[in-house]
């Protein structure tokens, strides 16, 4: 069993701050990152509950139980609070929560069904959250957060007792994946019993919180939309920070590899659909992705697909000239930044959808070139090289003329994607424009004749809602799907024969 | 005049911007900006609510001190616009003492960097700006101390996002010309000011617009002048600001440059050819002056008009 990161939340951070540490972050369904300050300070033992024997190889036995009455069931073992040394402030929680021990039993479940609801609503909490019975208890005796306007103080103060921003309420798992500053794991959390994606950023880098980290949290706040990754939390303790984010099953390289690489082309268009929807919210915003690919998007098995890995996106700006170059995969880099322009825009990104595009529809990537020279000479060979009516001011880049490319003239993209019809061939060719500025936007394209088969009803849809809520939209079975090796074999062949 | 002018000799060509239709011909765009940018603006001030030991001129001294540090390490210039908002934001929330003031500046300086540079500033600079005052862990540790007390809430929008989206839409004969520059000079200027802090940064950006747009015209014309109300009339109808308000704005803020930016001799806030930097803090630009061309002026003779300590009036980022 994978041990529970190591939690020493609350750090001199805490002993230096002037103030009592209690207000933090919130953020998407409006939760708060917690209060690193925890409260309840080793009163008592965590009551020995069956259910914590689940968590038992994480509970490090400092904990406390906020309250000792009825113990939550569904949170399996409830608030291990790290024993924390600098942090005075706290005790009241556990304090307010003695009086339950004394109220009548029938006459508390009556309340809580009310004020779980009442809380939820007032918290402004998702709908799928349990509120940890203790909560609840504490909430009906005495009621900070009933008792006159919510202050922005007792709602962080409930939100963190509800168990947001604390590391213990998330369980590891597996570990997903490593990066060069982050490390990503399948998590669960207690409140929800939902999957999550767990990315752990270390904090060791001499210059503190890496940009990616900052960029990626702070633009994904703002973003709510169906088709972009949700950030439900942050921790931090003082060696690493994590996001807390919803968990999707595949991304689409693996979704890709698991049908053989031979997708029925309703998905296709479903999740190309959903990849334009996503980038032009974003574009909307001002803010640039810069880094897609298969691997950033991720599908769940409702085949929802969602933009995720933010870390190099940041709100729209014009790049300077140290702005590198090395942004974008190689393999969904557009020719213009690949020939060394730093002018780069939203086209940046819809380079890179016409490759994920044609590498849905054909099952092989478009370009998948080793170097920035290789890169040009696959891209020439197949779009032809470049002349001055095709990109005008070609012939006057540096970049360009010292390459000596042979004149290789334009190929028909019928031939390597097949499958394409001809509107999808048409649409796939304006994601491919040599000249940034002709590029089709994201918006456009949505538009594009070769979309009309959604029906007209998929541009009204709210950016929260899943293109799946319209009539008519649905997944199909992928033609090469073969089932994977890792369980739930006849769930998944029973969905794909019903669909 | 002409002593005033210094020719950029290194160009790099690579850093012309450009105009992204996706992004200023979109209505929505420019609405998302408008909707959201109430959201980072302070509502009360803190000096008198929040801070005991805190009072007005220590934060125009280190607003002066951040100034100058973006300056020498040409920032971009919504960094320096940032940096000054999350110390704003902070402040209305957390108490502190005079002696972390300076420590706070530094870690504001050191997050807008990250989220807006290429090659951010490092700990290390900022620890020798501060003349080693503040130390590694400090720094560190207020970092998420700071962005905890913001909730990570940082991409705060900032007057310099709007420059170009008025420009644009303003009936002007040259949107990415000089003006645009120094719209961007002077926004950066009234981020020295306090009370401006309180105002939404529609509003400065339209207010230094105007001002930019009238000292470009003819420097002499009055606020009562046919062709300011005209902007600020067209300003009312992309903006939906009252004109009213958005005139009392305009007034103010040309009162807050005059002593620090006077009219004849431009602020150039950038160097705009040499580092890009400044193009950067808009979503675009056409840059229709050739790179070589751009100079940098500097309001020299103006020089002993300071109004504040530090010269504030000739600003490189």
């Amino acid at each position: 069993m994978p041990q529970l990161a190591e939690v020493s939340v609350v750090t001199s951070v805490v002993a230096m701050d002037e103030m009592s540490w209690s207000t933090v972050g919130g953020h998407k369904i409006g939760h708060w990152f917690a209060s690193l300050g925890s409260r309840g300070r080793g009163r008592r033992k965590a009551a020995a509950v069956a259910a914590a024997a689940a968590a038992a190889a994480n509970s490090t036995n400092n904990g406390v139980a906020n309250n000792n009455t009825t113990r939550s069931f569904t949170l399996g073992v409830l608030h291990e609070h790290p024993r924390i040394g600098s942090d005075g402030e706290s005790e009241e929680v556990s304090l307010a929560s003695d009086p339950d021990v004394t109220s009548p039993v029938k006459m508390r479940q009556k309340n809580r069904r009310l004020s779980e609801q009442d809380i939820s609503k007032r918290l402004s909490l998702p709908a799928d959250l349990r509120i940890p019975e203790s909560f609840l208890a504490k909430q009906s005796s005495s009621s900070p957060i009933f008792d006159g306007p919510l202050t922005r103080t007792n709602r962080r103060q409930s939100l963190s007792e509800i168990g947001f921003g604390r590391m213990e309420t998330y369980t590891k798992l597996d570990k997903l994946g490593e990066g060069t500053y982050a490390t990503v794991y399948k998590g669960k959390s207690r409140l929800t019993d939902n999957l999550v994606a767990l990315k752990e950023i270390r904090l060791e880098h001499e210059e503190g919180a890496p940009c990616t980290a900052i960029r990626e949290v702070s633009l994904l706040k703002d973003l709510r939309h169906a088709n972009i990754v949700t950030l439900h939390d942050i921790v931090h303790t003082e060696k690493s920070l994590t996001l807390v984010f919803e968990y999707l099953e595949k991304d689409l390289k693996q979704y890709m590899d698991d049908c053989g690489s031979i997708l029925s082309m309703n998905n296709v268009k479903v999740f190309l659909y959903q990849l334009l929807r996503g980038l032009a919210y974003c574009h909307r915003r001002r803010i640039l992705h810069r880094d897609l690919k298969p691997q950033n998007l991720l599908i769940n098995d409702k085949g929802e697909l969602k933009l995720a890995d933010f870390g190099l996106a940041r709100a729209k700006s014009v790049p300077t000239k140290t702005y590198s170059n090395e942004v974008v995969t190689l393999w969904y880099r557009p020719p213009d930044v690949l020939l060394g322009s730093t002018e780069y825009s939203t086209p940046i990104d819809m380079w890179g959808v016409g490759c994920i595009f044609f590498e849905m529809a054909s099952g092989r990537p478009l370009f998948p070139g080793s170097t920035v020279e290789d890169q040009l000479q696959l891209i020439f060979s197949l779009l032809g090289t470049p002349t001055e009516e095709t990109w005008p001011g070609i012939h006057s880049n540096e970049d360009f003329l010292s390459y000596r490319f042979d004149h290789c003239a334009p190929q028909s993209l019928i031939h390597r994607a097949p499958r394409l019809d001809g509107d999808g061939l048409d649409l796939l060719n304006k994601f491919l424009s040599y000249e940034a500025k002709k590029r089709i936007s994201a918006q456009d394209a949505m538009r594009h004749p070769y979309f009309r088969s959604l029906g007209s009803m998929v541009h009204k849809i709210p950016d929260v809602a899943s293109i799946f809520t319209c009539q008519g939209i649905q997944l199909t079975r992928d033609p090469g799907y073969r089932p994977s090796s890792h369980g739930n074999h006849s769930k998944t062949r029973r969905q794909s024969m019903l669909l | 005049m002409e002593d005033l002018f210094c020719c950029e000799a290194q160009v790099d060509y690579e850093c012309r911007a450009y105009a992204d239709p996706v992004l200023l011909k979109d209505g929505r765009v420019l609405h998302n900006l408008l909707s959201s940018e109430e959201r980072h603006v302070l509502s009360s001030s803190y000096f008198d609510c929040v801070q005991s030991e805190l009072k007005p001129h220590m934060r125009k001294i280190v607003t002066e001190w951040m100034l100058e540090v973006c300056e020498e390490q040409q920032c971009q210039p919504d960094v320096y616009w940032l940096a000054v908002n999350y110390m704003d934001r902070f402040l209305s929330v957390s108490p502190i003492t005079k002696s972390r003031l300076q420590l706070l500046g530094a870690v504001c300086l050191f997050l807008a960097s990250k989220l807006k540079e290429t090659s951010p500033l490092t700990a290390e600079k900022l620890v020798l700006y501060t003349d080693r005052s503040i130390n590694y862990d400090e720094l560190w540790q207020w970092e998420l101390l700071v962005l905890s007390r913001l909730k990570w809430d940082i991409c705060s929008i900032t007057p310099h996002d709007f420059v170009d989206h008025l420009m644009t839409r303003l009936d002007v004969t040259n949107p990415w010309g000089p003006v645009r520059r120094t719209a961007h000079g002077y926004i950066a200027l009234c981020a020295l000011e306090y009370k401006f802090a309180m105002c939404p940064p529609s509003m400065i950006a339209c207010a230094c617009v105007v001002v930019a747009l009238r000292n470009e015209l003819d420097p002499t014309m009055s606020t009562a002048d046919v062709t300011v109300n005209d902007i600020l009339a067209q300003l009312q109808a992309i903006t939906n600001i009252e004109i009213e308000i958005l005139r009392g704005c305009f007034e103010q803020v040309d009162e807050f440059l005059r002593p620090l930016a006077p009219p004849p001799t431009l602020i150039t806030s950038c160097e705009v050819a040499s580092n890009a930097s400044l193009s950067i803090v808009s979503c675009s630009t056409e840059s229709t002056i050739p790179s070589s061309s751009v100079v940098t002026i500097t309001a020299k003779n103006e020089h002993e008009k300071a109004g504040t300590p530090t010269d504030v009036r000739d600003i490189h980022f």
